[in-house]
């Protein structure tokens, strides 16, 4: 069953954009190296529904 | 014959009765035209308490179509209305004479579905070294909280 595309934008010493799609479970893992040090901020996003949603803001450091 | 009263001042002339003294006031109204009434119009600002989505993506709608839906009124058939009324949850649901139509919650009614979720946590170790690997989890939830499924 095909399941919710998301979208992780990294923002911060390693900025990036993660794509993943979530499992069975409704959970989707993304990973990315640290190539710089420093604070990372990261948020989800997905389109449910037609609907624009976002996680909330994680912090990484 | 008989003489009007008098009273005099401190001098000794006659004085007009105050009853005469009343006849000869005048009432002055003082009428500024100078400065003509002006109606004025004061903007106000109303803050609407209805908003029931946050963030629809509205872009792929033709903007002449939100248009005329915003300027349209919706009626409902008499049929499909006591359908809904009688044959549905909505068994509570009232309708104003204006033809708009109010829906109550009934005993048996689901109300408005809250937003799903989407929540991101870190599945790694709380450092975050330069040379190593992030991990994170996101997961996506329906209004149960169940695992969000795009085919419902």
């Amino acid at each position: 069953m095909a399941q919710l595309p998301i979208s992780v934008g990294v923002a911060g010493a390693n900025p990036q954009s993660l794509q993943a799609v979530t499992d069975s479970t409704g959970k989707a893992t993304v990973s990315y190296t640290c190539a710089a040090a420093g604070t990372d901020t990261l948020q989800a996003s997905a389109i449910l529904n037609g609907m624009s949603l976002g996680s909330g803001q994680l912090t990484a450091t | 014959m008989t003489s009007s009263p008098r009273v005099r001042d401190a001098r000794g002339a006659a004085q007009p009765t105050a009853s005469r003294a009343r006849r000869h006031r005048s009432r002055i109204v003082v009428e500024d035209k100078s400065v003509p009434a002006r109606r004025q119009t004061q903007s106000t600002e109303d803050i609407a308490t209805d908003f029931y989505a946050s963030n629809p993506e509205l872009g792929a709608i033709p903007p002449l179509f939100l248009h005329q839906l915003g300027r349209s009124r919706w009626s409902i058939d008499a049929q499909v209305f006591q359908t809904i009324t009688t044959d549905s949850p909505l068994a509570s649901s009232t309708m104003s004479v204006n033809g708009r139509v109010l829906l109550a919650r009934g005993a048996g009614t689901v109300g408005l579905r809250p937003l799903d979720s989407l929540v991101l946590t870190s599945s790694g170790s709380a450092s975050h070294l330069a040379g190593q690997a992030a991990s994170f989890t996101v997961e996506a939830t329906d209004e149960t909280g169940s695992p969000w499924r795009n085919c419902r």
